[in-house]
């Protein structure tokens, strides 16, 4: 190996004593651990804590007013005690619930019927398929804005082409009877694409081979839908509908410009209703004791999330 | 799951030559039906989006009138720039850049550290990280709004951008665990017979071969950032204040304003477009746990 | 360069063992091949020298230093993968390159230093193009150079021809031989194709379900394996196995139970009665006249006729108790399908194994 002593000699490590964890691997965990440990200690800073002190502050009556007084707890379950009695808070549960199952329902069905329009190959259908997602992924304010202005019958164009074909219409959100539907239909507007991605992502990995011997037994095009499509992709549907339902919870943008829960109380869903008591009347414990309800009930749907698989990181 | 365009055409009767020739005359219809169906349809949905972009060019006298015919005007976007918005504007600029960088350097090195070490907990810290994304922002904002008063973090940039990892961290691991996952271990393995140690291999070989990852990881941190009302609504009063609660405030007090409203509303979805097209891809795993896979 | 010792290596996945302590001792400037069937532990013990795999128990040592716990940049080895991992986003020089840059070297030794390992293995040419843009046989050499560059004490090399169509696969093999008679760094080859183990190596282990079956040269494993399994496992086509009794009265030899007498030279280490395997290799065995009596050669008929061109390959099925053998005959043979031949085993290069162990009689 003549010319090649251009090299400085490489490291000799000497002797290395084998101690009772093994060396590299020891030394391969611990780099391992330091490289997942800010994430994990952030993590547990920005949602465990607040997630304690929220259920802790649920726990007394702290308000604006005298927070250091209202710091206290000597009644711990007051606030939930209170709920309870709460018809206003029990009544956004309802319209939440109300407003979460319309929503979801009207989105699954136009999304599905949307992926099933879509799913064929061409350019056209192709480009038709991104431009669908727009609705999506506008900003949520702007998704309210837009639909502001379509409830507002001064300078809504909906408005005045109904006015123009003899229906006038006064506006839907102040409209007691139509405010929660207006406010379905905008969310229907905005969320429905993500349903349409999910199914043709379903439809597009749905085997072929059903499909063709069962068109080739005679089956027409409702059949093959029935039978062969909808149980393939019914999994895919659940799996959106929770999702979808979870997200409902969210819900504020549109609540907060189109109708501020109004008229009277009729589209103040259990978030917004949890967002007035603790940032209008500044009642923080209350407000808490919401907040808590709602954590609750999304742990436990996301729980079901989780048990249906669709963690697959969790199989590796 | 790759790409939005289906590959898998569902049979159907029509295809039968005998029954076609028997229709040629709807001919036209049938096979051009479905996308002359979905054009409407689109043009159908997208109309409300569409209505507010032109209101943004209208001229305050045409307001009540519904002719598209019009002179546009940059009036309305001439409106905005005084006052506060350009400045909430920024603010939005800012707070989402912060935030994208602060939830990429955390929580890369963890997704990493997450897909090559089989530790027992995986599952439940998988998990841990999936509940973060799904809470409804109430349940954080009240501690938080309290913890900053108390910090004296209200209305900073700095501070929203801390809430705005609750979420965006737990995006950045999901994402680019799948991302690392691409990668071949025996790539790594290599580099450490040639002389790195586990973040060297990570730095010189993983993370380069999982950049287009990390560029989709990062637009998407900065669309789900810039996006958020809630957060905003609350933490924030003239400092920090973001460009969709500044357009709030507009409705709020010049409700009259539309072609300002809408011009706002146009700015404010605009680089959100423009870079949800770079990442269509990765818009549906982002937006779940789980599935497009590149 | 340095010799490599393996010593009472086990190793456990879990509660599993897959490796029950398995004794190597490589000297130095050694190519040793580690050949067997898949599952036997061949690439996990090859992984354990490099490092990246942990060693449950016993110990490893390179040129006199344990290097159980050494993390596997220290361990001055290089390994040659499979899937040649060659870093896609890097160069061919930059590949190469990539460990003397983390050693801190100065750029214009890293240049010169490339250039050489290029000129051996002619990549000259490649220098600038991405793994990418090259074929499967320039990628493994620019995964061999890679290994070459840092001038390490032992080569590692795992199944690195797997990927090559057959002609590649005879044609790198030459190289990887010219390159250890060039370098002479001590090399542990693994293999699961026992003809490159044959040709490559200075020594063969042939290793089964964690343990070592045998190790020793090329040639002793072939002409003196130590059970049937290597037995079977070396060569190609590989030896026929004839089941019968030993009989030692008049003369040694093994009858089945359909009555054929298979010659011997030597009574092995075994009793009057043993049940036996008689071993022989397929360009053992020779046409013969019918003959009689004991000196009788085997009646056999032919089921297939295989010419390769060096050589007659024929199937036959041999007596009457379905004795299915494999002969190799260098001369042409004319023979049919359905013809009857007569075989007379070279009673020289008989093998016997007991029938139950395996293990080798004589």
């Amino acid at each position: 190996m003549g010319a090649a002593n251009t090299l400085a000699a490489p490291a000799t490590p000497g002797l290395r004593a084998a101690h009772a964890s093994r060396g590299w691997q020891a030394a391969r965990r611990r780099a391992f651990a330091l490289g997942l440990a800010p994430a994990l200690i952030v993590l547990l800073a920005i949602t465990l804590v607040p997630a304690a002190a929220l259920v802790v502050a649920s726990l007394t009556p702290l308000s604006l007013t005298d927070p250091a007084g209202t710091f206290h707890f000597r009644d711990p379950l007051g606030n939930y005690r209170h709920l309870l009695e709460d018809t206003r808070f029990l009544g956004s549960i309802a319209t939440q619930l109300k407003l979460s199952a319309a929503s979801v329902a009207l989105q699954l069905a136009v999304g599905l019927g949307v992926a099933l329009l879509l799913n064929r190959p061409s350019r056209v259908l192709g480009a038709v398929r991104g431009a669908f997602l727009i609705p999506m992924v506008l900003p949520p304010i702007v998704v309210a804005l837009i639909w502001k202005i379509l409830f507002t019958p001064d300078v809504s164009p909906l408005h005045r082409a109904l006015e123009a074909a003899g229906w006038p219409v006064r506006s839907l959100i102040a409209n007691p009877d139509t405010a929660l539907w207006a406010i379905a239909f905008a969310e229907t507007w905005q969320w429905f694409p993500f349903t349409m991605l999910m199914v043709l992502a379903a439809l597009q990995m749905m085997p072929a081979d059903p499909l063709e011997a069962a068109s080739l037994d005679g089956a027409n095009r409702w059949q093959l839908f029935r039978y062969i499509v909808f149980p393939h992709i019914r999994p895919v549907l659940v799996v959106c509908g929770l999702f979808r339902l979870i997200d409902s919870f969210k819900a504020f943008p549109l609540i907060f410009v189109l109708t501020e829960g109004g008229p009277g109380t009729v589209t103040e869903v259990t978030n917004y209703y949890g967002f007035i008591q603790a940032f209008n009347f500044s009642y923080w414990g209350y407000g808490s004791a919401i907040a808590t309800v709602i954590l609750a009930g999304v742990f436990g749907l996301s729980w079901l999330v989780g048990r249906l698989g669709w963690n697959d990181h969790g199989k590796h | 799951m790759a790409s939005t365009d289906a590959t898998l055409p569902i049979p159907t009767r029509d295809d039968a030559p005998a029954a076609h020739r028997a229709r040629t005359g709807r001919g036209w219809l049938r096979r051009h039906g479905r996308a002359a169906a979905a054009l409407v349809l689109l043009a159908v949905t997208l109309f409300p989006f569409l209505w507010l972009v032109q209101l943004a060019f209208k001229p305050a006298a045409d307001l009540f009138e519904d002719s598209l015919w019009f002179i546009p005007t940059l009036d309305g976007f001439r409106a905005l720039l005084q006052g506060s918005f350009p400045r909430s504007f920024l603010n939005s600029l800012a707070v989402s850049t912060l935030s994208t960088a602060m939830s990429l350097a955390i929580g890369v090195p963890a997704a990493y550290a997450l897909t090559r070490w089989q530790f027992p907990r995986r599952r439940h810290v998988a998990l841990w990280i999936l509940v973060t994304r799904m809470a409804p922002p109430i349940a954080f904002t009240i501690p938080f709004f309290l913890a900053y008063r108390w910090l004296g973090l209200q209305d900073t940039i700095f501070g929203l951008a801390l809430v705005y990892l609750t979420f965006n961290l737990a995006i950045v691991i999901w994402l680019m665990q799948t991302f690392f996952e691409a990668v071949p271990t025996a790539l790594e393995e290599a580099a450490y017979i040639d002389g790195c140690g586990v973040w060297q291999a990570f730095w010189r070989i993983t993370l380069p071969l999982a950049a287009p990852g990390v560029a989709a990881t990062a637009v998407l941190c900065f669309i789900f950032a810039w996006n958020d009302f809630f957060y905003a609504l609350i933490l924030t009063r003239t400092q920090a204040v973001t460009a969709p609660v500044a357009i709030v405030n507009f409705l709020q007090y010049e409700g009259w304003e539309w072609p300002k409203i809408a011009a706002g509303g146009t700015l404010v979805m605009f680089p959100v477009v423009v870079f949800t097209v770079l990442v269509r891809k990765y818009l549906v795993h982002g937006l779940t746990a789980g599935g497009v896979k590149d | 360069m340095a010799a490599l010792t393996l010593h009472q290596i086990t190793k456990h996945y879990g509660d599993t063992p897959v490796i029950h302590g398995v004794d190597i001792a490589i000297r130095d400037g050694e190519f040793v091949a580690l050949v067997g069937p898949s599952g036997c532990g061949k690439s996990t013990l090859l992984r354990m020298i490099a490092g990246l795999e942990p060693v449950t128990g016993g110990e490893i040592r390179l040129g006199g230093r344990t290097i159980n716990n050494t993390p596997p940049r220290d361990r001055n080895i290089a390994m040659v993968f499979q899937n040649y991992a060659l870093y896609p986003h890097m160069t061919v020089a930059e590949n190469l390159g990539f460990a003397l840059q983390l050693q801190g070297q100065p750029k214009d030794a890293i240049r010169r230093r490339v250039g050489e390992v290029a000129a051996i293995l002619g990549l000259e040419a490649l220098l600038a193009r991405t793994p990418r843009q090259l074929s499967g046989g320039q990628r493994q050499r620019v995964a061999m150079g890679r290994a070459i560059v840092r001038q390490p004490e032992a080569f590692l090399f795992d199944e690195p021809l797997s990927n090559l169509d057959a002609q590649l696969r005879v044609q790198v093999r030459t190289e990887i031989k010219a390159l250890h008679q060039r370098l002479g760094t001590t090399t542990v080859y693994v293999t699961h194709d026992q003809v490159e183990a044959m040709t490559l190596a200075d020594r063969i282990v042939v290793l089964k379900d964690g343990r070592v079956e045998q190790a020793g040269a090329p040639l002793e494993l072939y002409d003196r394996p130590a059970n049937a399994f290597v037995a079977r496992f070396i060569g190609s086509p590989s030896m026929n196995f004839i089941p019968g009794r030993l009989e030692l009265d008049g003369g040694p030899r093994v009858v089945t139970d359909d009555g054929l007498h298979l010659p011997l030279h030597r009574a092995p280490h075994a009793r009057q009665g043993d049940r036996v395997l008689y071993g022989t290799r397929p360009e053992h065995f020779t046409l013969a006249d019918a003959g009689s009596g004991e000196d009788a050669a085997l009646p056999a008929r032919v089921v297939v006729v295989e010419p390769t061109g060096s050589e007659t390959q024929v199937a036959l099925s041999v007596g009457t108790g379905g004795h299915n053998v494999l002969a190799a005959f260098r001369d042409r043979i004319d023979v049919r399908a359905g013809e009857p031949l007569w075989l007379r085993p070279q009673a020289a290069q008989a093998h016997v194994f007991d029938a139950a162990s395996g293990a080798r009689l004589n």
